[in-house]
């Protein structure tokens, strides 16, 4: 019976045994599916063998909102910027010197989640800060919101943790959210 | 045994003539989400963003949101309790778009979809919503006016799947 091996192809890696499968470009890294409320849904000792990361978020929640920060660094480091609609009014805002990045605004229930992309950019790169760039919105049949947003860390450690929180830690979550964090590989790698 | 590309290609189509409606049937329930990729222009007349179905459901079951800006403006809106979701964007001269499905398979959800698309002096964002937790087994794509879809029309469906 041959083998065959599963071998992520990294910045420094390639395939080489005879067998071995290149998944793609897109790598699953990590999923949490929640059965019970969280305030926080972290995702920790994240290599650094992708060029990029993605997250895809189905937020469900009592909360309102949820935030971003990378590497428990909470201190006024991180800035954001947005253009959003209300289905009504498109208006702009944003924040400096903030404690996190605010991310994704939550659906209401499972019947009325929210739905969220988020793209981290280079985040091993020791010469950069960190840039995020997301999408979110949520559809109440009628009514409800989309963000266009853009965030910074200003910091050039490469991201090891990621922590997503509910309403500044002091929401929740609820059962039936859905996070799946991605590793994206870069050509020649 | 060879395992799957996190985000793989199920099936592409890639019209020769013109065509009002295109459709991807027997949606494999392997993945954790579905995304759809357009390009290409509608025919002589119509377009606009692309109108999607599911599991054949032709109700008004279906909510969405946009918000678009243009050379000269912006726009925004929401429409509740129609027949389909739209996504994407098109015209007779050309365009593109993508749009995430997230979690279609789980049937504890409602269904909800994120898209963008960029067309002839337009990029618009939407969101939108099928009241349904239902699996989603068949995708049915039409144009939003006009007769349809034209030569060279190329829509892609790929299932991404998670940790």
């Amino acid at each position: 019976m041959s083998v065959t091996s599963l071998k992520y192809k990294t910045k420094l890696g390639t395939l080489a045994a005879p067998g071995d499968v290149d998944p793609g470009a897109m790598i699953p890294i990590a999923t949490t599916l929640l059965a019970t409320t969280a305030s926080t849904i972290t995702f920790s000792n994240i290599t650094r063998e992708y060029e990029h990361l993605q997250i895809r978020l189905l937020g469900v929640s009592g909360a309102t909102y949820s935030e971003i920060a990378f590497n428990s660094d909470f201190g006024a480091n991180y800035s954001w910027h947005q253009l959003q609609t209300d289905a009504t009014t498109i208006t702009v805002g944003g924040g400096a010197s903030a404690n996190q990045i605010y991310a994704a605004q939550l659906g209401s229930s499972t019947s009325v989640p929210s739905i969220t992309i988020i793209d981290i950019l280079d985040y091993s790169n020791t010469s950069k800060n960190k840039t995020v760039k997301l999408l979110n919105a949520v559809d109440a049949n009628g009514s409800g919101f989309i963000y266009f947003r853009s965030g910074a860390w200003m910091n050039t450690n490469a991201i090891s943790t990621i922590r997503i929180a509910a309403q500044g830690s002091t929401g929740t979550f609820a059962s039936g959210t859905h996070v799946a964090l991605y590793g994206i590989k870069r050509a020649g790698a | 045994m060879p395992l799957p590309s996190t985000m793989t290609p199920i099936a592409t189509v890639t019209l020769s003539a013109n065509a009002s409606a295109i459709t991807f049937s027997s949606i494999p329930q392997g993945y954790t989400d579905l995304m759809l990729t357009t390009y290409g222009a509608s025919q002589a007349t119509g377009g606009g963003s692309v109108v999607l179905k599911f599991n054949g459901d032709t109700g008004n079951n279906y909510s969405y949101l946009y918000m678009f800006g243009t050379g000269s403006g912006t726009g925004t809106g929401a429409f509740a309790n129609v027949g389909g979701c739209l996504v994407n964007r098109h015209n007779t001269v050309d365009g593109a778009g993508w749009t995430a499905i997230s979690n279609y398979s789980n049937t504890s959800v409602t269904k909800a979809l994120l898209s963008r698309g960029s067309g002839n002096n337009i990029a618009i964002t939407l969101t939108g919503r099928w009241r349904s937790t239902a699996a989603i087994t068949s995708i049915a794509c039409s144009m939003e006016s006009g007769p349809g879809f034209a030569p060279g029309f190329t829509a892609t469906l790929y299932g991404i799947k998670a940790a």
